[in-house]
Order: structure tokens, then sequence, then C-alpha cells
């Protein structure tokens, strides 16, 4: 009753705070809008290596002959940083990036428009991997951004974490604050009381639907392909769309070892799987005629082995393969130019294995290729077109019963094109987007249809974003349009505003207050039943048989840089989801459109992130709060006319915390550390048990328990996850050398986990039909040491 | 649906749980005595039972005794009151294993256009047990229907539904729609099909009679395929597997299969299609309603003979 009454009350609040924020960002459009537009001279610097661009890079300008006045901005993704409303003038300009020799010369800025600097920067041995970057980019994002809840991971933070096998990189963001793992088995997660399956996950801004291998064990991603991840864990802008509760970015990179020119090598073995990376710059040829100037592409083969390894002693007919090629060039004029390419295969195939009797061949994986073409445009402006296409299918055939069919696939293909500058205390961004996209879904066997689904149709959208920097306020407003049309049904459409304010304080503005709100829509469903610690998703989308997702967010907080390379974060948030999809167990076979239960959720909680970001010893600690529940009809009680039921969903860990310790010792040594405890999972406690007797047609009666101790049971449930696990915790430790050789590196690397065998409850076991009646369970990870090493050349 | 998604997850669930570690720790438990009542109603048979056992592990007996069973005809307003019968009425075959109370309705009727139970009627369930718990139910029975193929066919006796059919060869079985039927459930029983098979050159193992399953789900599936696809949920059964694949094209000769085709209501499907994951067994959707769980469900069948013996008078399928 008190829980109803206070969660009503915080529903209005929230509600009643979107809608003020609503008319708060109307006006702040139309100040915006309203604002004058001065003349202004700016510099647009256009920052490359010899073979590509270098985002990231950051930029510094000081006026001479006197440096009283400095200028800073960081290269984006095209490599290029654009600094505005500075007087005409000499200037010392100094570009820096980590593995590349430092620039500095003075250069005039002139009078009238965009002065245009373009640098290349050559490589330098010295590189501390992934340290210096990691401190200007998340700065200037502290400066820039004032509602996303963004971490960042670089390939060198992903790689260092102790990991089963290889690097991961959803392994990896498990450790960012806000992020809960139900599982070891699994590298699925869930952001601030969201669900998995509204999680959106780009590759190079594609979408994959399935990122995981071998049910979930480890993700698709190959670490040595990846530059850097980042995650928006709320607050994220309008120009994201088509999930509600997170955004993870996985950005590939072509450079490899080296000078990040010529051929590079690089590859590795682990517990999991082999696999290699080759990166060449493009041939002349090949640029000659696109007004290219140089460009490099990489690809990567990484395939299990297991089946192979285990053939002699016995079948094991499971393998993954997975490739992926990713190039980028650039022009002289600062076009750049990226391809993106992935193809995986997960192969279960039983049908060879004599001792199997049903012949099975499974298969499941993703695809995705698409493009991207970066282009400055006149005046400090930016126009980002990418055209791709991704698809996850997975099918079960049964070689011996062709009526036999478990399959399903969702396919998408895009078009995007966003346009963004810059001018004065202005940036902005606004774009479109038109997807195609389809799912179809069946299972049959032995003549009818277990289940079936399928839809297709256009999703438009659009989007228009402003930051406004006012003194020590940055006001950030956006708008999202997302359009679906389905073709089983009538339109659906949803308005998203987005507002967020950041007020600087302290004389280096060294600390900011935050707050923002927005509204987050979302149109296709995953059907995985997220109590299975493993399992592939299965898509619907929104339409006639599952409902269109809609949130409301707040989230506030503090977030300070401190001395000696500190930073902290604290930061409050209020979900309400409404449309959130689960399985009906009792759907009518009568009605198709009754598969899924329409259902709300409420999480709120707050995340507390304190690390270093600089130095050999960096510390990292990630303190969650969530509480977080869902409210469906009680199926089980009545399929006809269900009550409402709340209960807390599988991810409702109320405090997970996170200490991860990254050291680079002397002689190229590297120690990593993560302890993670989190408080007991939510689980339905089986009240009973009872013996189950089959109904037989025939004989109409009930078919007795026919071989003793082969006696099914089946459980009579308690309150939903009204239980509680015990407590998590496990230690994890990681160790590996880098040795330089002639030829190039060898890093051997041991990792640990559950360094003292904590044996965390993966299920409960209660067997009412012994005597006495126990409860039994089954733990996650032992602990497991797992070796590995790679090379580079 | 449910199908699509639970197998590749149980499949790899089975797999990884195998590389998991059994927790050393292992508590008593203590379980709640619920009792479970099982009725399904039937328009083919004057006796009508139900069938009361409790969980296991409560301290209890599993029997429940004494109960008030009643079966109320709600457009008839006619209640079926049933009585405490042996367990063989209910369960058959009755082992060591089977320790509830069964309880029957004998009509008196044995009339086929006024049986005891009336395709397309509502019925109400309350059972009051000898400790004073109340169950309830309610089950809405399918609407008659009539078979295509093999069509029924008018004797002195009757109307008889029965067909031959050439060995090594398949067809529809087909029927008529049932209004209100969830699924159609075709089960056959196949005396001498092992003996067959042998005899044809198919390496079975055994002399008991061969009992399989087909489903049809939906009131609008009205057809199966016989007799390739039945066997459905024993297609992972190591002893049934090679005759599955046996009779994919068809029967042996001299074989005879009993076969009932039945338009079950959507209680008795949640019942036996289980719900949501739970790691310690099978979770089933109750349709009985108050102090216990089970089904209330009801079933319109069809029963019919189809021969392959060369000899058989009866017309072809």
């Amino acid at each position: 009753m008190w829980q109803s009454l206070h969660t009503a009350r915080l529903r209005g609040y929230v509600e009643g705070m979107i809608s003020r924020l609503l008319v708060l960002f109307i006006a702040a459009c139309l100040m915006g809008a309203a604002r004058p537009v001065r003349a202004q001279t700016s510099v647009e610097v256009v920052v490359s290596s010899r073979a590509f661009a270098l985002p990231g890079a950051s930029v510094r300008l000081w006026t001479l002959p006197d440096s009283s006045r400095s200028l800073y901005a960081t290269a984006d993704t095209s490599g290029r940083a654009v600094i505005a409303e500075l007087p005409a003038g000499r200037y010392r300009v100094r570009v820096e990036s980590p593995g590349y020799a430092m620039y500095e010369r003075n250069h005039v800025i002139a009078a009238v428009g965009v002065t245009r600097i373009v640098v290349a920067l050559l490589e330098e041995a010295v590189e501390l991997p992934g340290l210096t970057i990691q401190t200007d980019r998340r700065r200037v994002r502290f400066e820039e951004s004032a509602g996303a809840s963004v971490t960042e991971l670089s390939q060198a933070d992903v790689k260092m974490l102790p990991a089963l096998g290889e690097a991961d990189v959803l392994r990896a963001i498990e450790v960012l604050p806000g992020v809960v793992s139900t599982s070891d088995f699994s590298s699925s997660y869930n952001v601030r009381g969201g669900g998995a399956d509204q999680n959106l996950i780009l590759l190079d801004g594609l979408p994959i639907y399935n990122p995981f291998h071998l049910g979930g064990l480890f993700s698709v991603f190959n670490a040595d392909m990846v530059n850097r991840t980042e995650l928006f864990s709320g607050g994220f802008p309008a120009q994201y769309g088509g999930r509600v509760s997170s955004v993870l970015n996985v950005e590939s990179q072509a450079r490899g070892a080296g000078d990040g020119t010529g051929l590079d090598i690089q590859g590795g073995v682990s517990l999991l799987a082999t696999r290699v990376a080759a990166g060449v710059d493009l041939p002349k040829a090949l640029l000659n005629g696109t007004g290219l100037a140089s460009g490099r592409a990489r690809l990567s083969v990484r395939r299990s082995y297991f089946d192979q390894l285990l053939k002699p002693a016995f079948e094991f007919p499971y393998h993954l393969t997975d490739v992926q090629l990713f190039s980028e060039a650039v022009s002289s004029n600062g076009t750049r130019v990226t391809m993106t390419g992935y193809s995986g295969r997960d192969v279960l195939d039983l049908a060879g294995v004599d001792s199997f009797p049903l012949k099975v061949r499974w298969q499941w994986g993703n695809d995705v290729i698409g493009g991207t073409i970066t282009k400055p445009v006149g005046g400090g402006r930016v126009l980002e077109t990418r055209a791709g296409y991704t698809r996850f299918r997975t099918d079960i055939r049964f070689p011996e019963f062709g009526d036999t069919e478990f399959s399903s696939r969702i396919d998408q293909a895009l078009l995007r094109a966003e346009l963004s500058g810059r001018r004065s205390s202005v940036s902005w961004r606004t774009g479109a987007s038109a997807d195609w996209l389809s799912y179809d879904n069946l299972a049959q066997s032995g003549g009818t249809v277990f289940g079936q689904g399928n839809d297709s149709g256009w999703m438009l959208g659009t989007f228009a974003q402003q930051s406004l920097r006012t003194g020590p306020l940055l006001v950030e407003t956006g708008l999202r349009v997302d359009a679906w049309l389905p073709k089983s049904s009538g339109a659906l459409a949803s308005l998203q505003p987005r507002l967020a304010l950041k007020y600087f304080a302290g004389d280096s503005e060294n600390v900011a207050f935050k707050l923002a709100a927005g509204r987050y829509a979302q149109f296709a469903h995953s059907l995985r039943d997220e109590e299975l610690p493993l399992g592939i998703d299965i898509w619907v989308l929104s339409g006639d048989r599952a409902p269109v997702t809609v949130s409301d967010q707040v989230q506030g907080g503090i977030e300070a840089y401190l001395p000696k390379q500190w930073y902290a974060q604290v930061e409050g948030y209020y979900r309400l989801f409404d449309g959130v999809a689960a399985n009906n167990p009792a759907e009518d076979p009568n009605d198709l459109r009754d598969d899924l239960l329409r259902g709300t959720g409420l999480s709120y909680g707050a995340d507390v992130q304190v690390r270093r970001d600089g130095g050999r010893v960096r510390p990292m600690l990630a303190v969650s709060w969530l509480k977080a529940t869902r409210e469906f009809d009680d199926v089980g009680v009545d399929p006809n006319d269900p009550p409402k039921l709340r209960y807390a969903p599988i991810f409702d860990r109320r405090l997970d915390v996170d200490l991860v310790v990254l050291a680079m010792l002397p002689r190229e040594w590297m120690l990593s550390f993560r302890w993670n405890v989190g408080t007991g999972l939510p689980y339905t406690r089986p009240v009973g048990s009872y013996v189950v007797y089959d109904y037989s047609v025939l004989r109409s009666r009930l078919s007795g328990p026919a071989r003793g101790s082969d006696t099914a049971t089946a459980v009579v449930l308690g309150e939903r996850n009204a239980e509680r696990y015990p407590v998590y915790h496990r230690l994890d430790a990681g160790v590996r050398r880098t040795f330089k050789k002639s030829w190039g590196t060898l890093t051997p690397s041991f990792d640990l986990l559950n360094v003292y065998d904590k044996r965390n409850v993966l299920f409960y076991f209660f067997e009412y039909d012994r005597s006495p009646a126990t409860r039994s369970g089954v733990s996650m990870f032992p602990l497991l040491p797992t070796i590995g090493v790679e090379v580079r050349f | 649906m449910r199908l699509l998604r639970l197998y590749p997850a149980l499949l790899l669930l089975a797999t990884f749980s195998a590389s998991a570690c059994t927790l050393t720790e292992v508590t008593a438990a203590e379980s709640d005595d619920v009792i479970i009542a099982e009725i399904v109603l039937r328009t083919d048979d004057v006796i009508q039972t139900a069938y009361l056992h409790r969980t296991t592990g409560a301290g209890m007996s599993p029997s429940v005794p004494g109960a008030s069973v009643v079966v109320r005809d709600e457009a008839r307003g006619l209640d079926m009151r049933f009585a405490a019968a042996p367990a063989s009425n209910c369960v058959e075959p009755v082992s060591q294993g089977v320790t509830g109370s069964c309880y029957t309705f004998v009509g008196d009727r044995a009339d086929i256009n006024d049986p005891v139970i009336r395709p397309g009627t509502r019925y109400s369930l309350r059972i009051v047990t000898a400790d004073g718990r109340v169950l309830t139910g309610v089950t809405d029975v399918p609407a008659k229907f009539s078979m295509i193929r093999p069509a029924p066919e008018v004797t002195p006796s009757g109307v008889r539904l029965s067909c031959k059919l050439e060995p090594g060869t398949v067809f529809d079985l087909t029927w008529q729609q049932s209004a209100g039927a969830s699924v159609y459930l075709v089960e056959a029983r196949m005396p001498r099909l092992r003996e067959a098979l042998r005899a044809a050159g198919t390496n079975v193992e055994g002399d008991d009679a061969v009992e399989l399953t087909g489903l049809s789900i939906s009131a609008a599936d009205t057809t199966l395929r016989f007799p390739s696809e039945l066997g459905l949920f024993d297609r992972f059964d190591d002893s049934l597997f090679p005759l599955l694949l046996a009779i994919r094209d068809g029967l042996p000769a001299d074989v005879t299969a009993t076969v009932v085709v039945a338009a079950a209501d959507r209680n008795y499907v949640n019942w036996v299609r289980g719900g949501n994951f739970n790691p310690s067994g099978a979770v089933r959707i109750s349709s009985i309603r108050g102090d216990g769980r089970g089904v209330f469900g009801s079933i319109v069948a069809q029963g019919m003979a189809i021969s392959t013996q060369t000899s058989s008078t009866r017309p072809p399928c």
C-alpha cells in the first residue's frame, strides 16, 4: 500500500517535471534561434596521420606574442577540431595525440572566414596505452556535454582487465557504474534498470542485434579491432534513437602495431579462440580518382578450436567463426570515409555425432556491412552520411525431419545523414534517417506451427539538438521524432524531447552540477527470457503484436575533476517505462496478438564513480544502487481475468560495487584486479512439487508415473522473485608482460577468475520429492585460470 | 513461439550447467501443502473423473479423501456430484507412485445425442476438501466437430469411422473446425507396429504397443499427416527414434491403428504446455482457483480405426 502510494507520487512528480521540461525545451530552442549571429572568424584544424584521421587529438592555440589567451578543442571522428569566435592574428598551434610526435608551429588566423590548418602527425614509438587520449576526451566531453552519462574504455583498458579467455568489450563494461550483469555465463548486461534488449549496441554506428557468441558467454567484438568503447548509460542526446536504456558505441580501428603504416599483423591464442588481424595501407591505385589521399584497411579472423582440439578424445561439434573488416581513408580536405564489415557464425552440428540420436544443425550469427562519409561542407559544418545493413539470424534444422524448423531473423537497412556545426558558443547537430526493418520468426514441427510472427516496415526519424554555453551554464536541448510504419498495422510515432543543464563551478570549472530529462522510445523487443543465464535474442517489432516502449527519465548529479588526475561523479536517476514486453506463457493459440504481455516498469537509483585517469596505478571504483520493478498481468493466476503483479526483475541488483585497479609496472609488466560485490538477485522459490500425470486421450485417463525414478515433477511457485540469492562477490586478477623483440612484440597473459573460489549461486534446485526435501544448487564460475598469448608485428 | 525461445536456451543451459559447480551447501527445504486437482471432462464418455493429489514432501499423505467434487452444467443448472472411486478409474497404470484420490461421476445415459458432457457448454467446478479448502474452476467445452477424412460411414449399428491405408503411404487426417478448441490432439495406438516393422526389415526392439501423439495448434489447423506427423514429442526418445524414422513415409503392412482426434480447450493446453522457466522443474498454468492448483479442462473426441491390413474391407483413406 505504502509502496504503491509512494510510487504514484513519484510518478506524478516525474510526469509533471517532464511537462515542465517540455516548456523549458521550447523556450531554450527559441532562445537559441533568437540569438544574434555575429560575423566570426574561426580556425579548423584537420589532424591525420599518414594514413588516417586521428579522432581525439588535442588542439591548443595560444595568442602570440604574449600567450595571454589559450583555446582548446579535440578532434572529432573525422579528425577535425574547430575553434570559433577568436580574434584574427598570430597563434601558436600545438597538436598532440598519443603515439605521435607533437606538432607545434605558429600560424596566422585570417580576419574573415575559416582558416584551415591541415596537420599530419608522425608516429612516435613511445606509447602509454590509452592514457592521455582518455583524459583529454573525457575532459572535453565534461566541458561540452551537459546531459549524457558517458564512460569510455580504450582498447588498452579492455585488454588489461582480467577476462575469460580473451579480452571482451561487453565483459569490460560490466565494471562501469549503472551496469549490472546477472550471470558469469553471460556477457549480456542491464543498465540502470532497463532490460537487456533496451541497450542499443553499435559497431561503427551500425546496430548489432545479438552481439554474442556461444549463447552469450562472450561477445562478437574482437578486441584487436576495437579502438574504443563508450557507454551512454543515460541522458543520451537526441541523435540516438531506437533504444530506451543505453547506447554502447564500439569503434573499430584501422591502425595496427608499430608506426601504423605498412603491413601490421596482430594475433593471439586464448582458451576460447585463435585470432589474427592484418592491416595494410590502401594502394594508391585504389584511391586514385576517389579524391582520397591515403587510407588503411584491417581484417581480422577469429575461430574457436575446441572442436578440433578435442576431436581425438570426443566429439565437440561446436565452433564459432567471425570475420571483421574496417577501413578508413582521408582526403586532403579532411573528408573521411570508413567501411565496416562483420560476419560471424556459431555452429552446433550434432548431425555427425553418433552418440546423439537426433541429428540437429543449429547456427546463428550476425552480418553487418556499412560505410560512413564525413565531409566538411564549409563554415565549420560537417556532413556525415551513413548507409548500412545489419541482420541477425538463427535456425535449427533436423535433417531427418524436414517438417521441423525453428528459425528467427531480423534485418535492418539504414540510411542516415547528419549535419553538425559550431558557431561561437553554440554547437548544433541535426539529422534524418530512413531504415527498413523486417523480422520473421517461425517454430513449426509435426505439421503444426507452434509460433510465428513476421512484419516489416519503414522507420523514419529526425532530430535536432543544440548546445548553448552562457557563462557557467551549459544548456542542451534536443528533439527527436521517430515514426515506425509497419505493414501489419497503423503508423506508430513518438515525440522525444531532451533537455539537459550543466552548471560549472569553481575557478577552473572543474566541478559541474547537471540535470537532464528526456523521453526515449523503442520499437523492437527481444523475446529472450532474461531469467535464463544463456540464450539467443529473438526479436519482434512493434505493431499489432508488440507494444512501443516509451521511457521518461530524469537524472541529475555532480561531477568533478580533482587534483592528481582524479575524477568523481555521483548521479541519481528515475526512470519510468511504459510498453515493456514479456512473454505470455498463457497465450491463446487462437489469438495471434497475445504472444507478448504489455507491462510497465520503474527504476531509480544512484551511481557513484571515482577513478584516476593517469599515472601508473589507476584505480576505479563504481558503486551502483538500484531499485527496479516491473508490472504485468499475472496470467499464471488467471489468464482470462489476470490481476496485476508487480515484482523485481532478475536484474534488480540493489547494490553493485566494482573496484578495478590497473597497474603498469616497470619492464612492461601489467597487473589488473577486479573485485565485484553485489547484493543477491531475485528468484522465485518453488513452494512445492507434485507428480506429473499426462492425460491420455486414448484411454480417457491420466497416465500414472511409469518408471519409478523417472517420475516427472512440476513445481508450484511462490511469489514471483520474492526471494534473493546470497550476496555475489568475486575477485579476478590478471598479469601480462610485453616482450619487445626484433620482429615485434610478444605479450603472454595469465588471468585468474574468482581468485578465492567463491561459489556464487547460479540457481537453486528445490527437490521436494526427496526425503527429506532439500535445497541444492549450482554455482557460477569456480576458480578459473586462463592463459593467452598475443603477438604484434 | 515458446519452443523456439526455450529449446536453444535449454540446450545451452544444459551444456553450461555441466561446467558450473555443484554448491556444497545443501539445506533442508520445507514444502507447502498444496492440493492439485486434475479434471478433464470428455464428451465421449459416460464416466467423468477427478483426481486429487498433493504436493510431495509436505508431511501429508498425498491422498485427498473425503472431498466434495461437484461439476455444474451452467446451461441446464444440473449438478454432477462425484463419488470416491478406485484409483484405476482415474489413472492407468496404477503403480506404487499413484497415491492420490480418485472421484468419478457415472452418467446414466449413454445416448450420443444427449451426452453427459455436452460440446459447446460451460461447466463449473467446486471442490471442498475435508479440511475446508475450496477449489473452483470453469471450462468451456469446445464445439462438436466431424471428421472429413476418413469420412463417417453410416452402418446399421451407427456411424463408423475407419479406413484402409495402403502400406508405405501417408494421408491427411482432416476434420471440421471445433469452435473454442485451442489445440487438436491426435493419439494413435498401434499394437502390432514393432512386429510389422521387423517383418519389413526395420530393426526396432520390444513388443509393446506403440502410442504416438500428434498436434494441431489453434482451432483453424484441422489436418495432420498420418502417420508421419505423429510422435512429435518422442523424437528425442532413443527407443522410439528408429521407429519414427521408419514410418515417415507410411506404415508397414498389417497394422491397425486406433486413432483419437480430440479438440481440447485452453485450460487443458495451459496445463500441459508449461509456463515460465524455473530451474527446479516444470511450471504449469493452473485453471483451478482458490486453495489449490490444477486443471479443469475439457475435450471433444472422435475415435477411428486406420488399417494397412491387405484383407481389410474398410473404405480407402
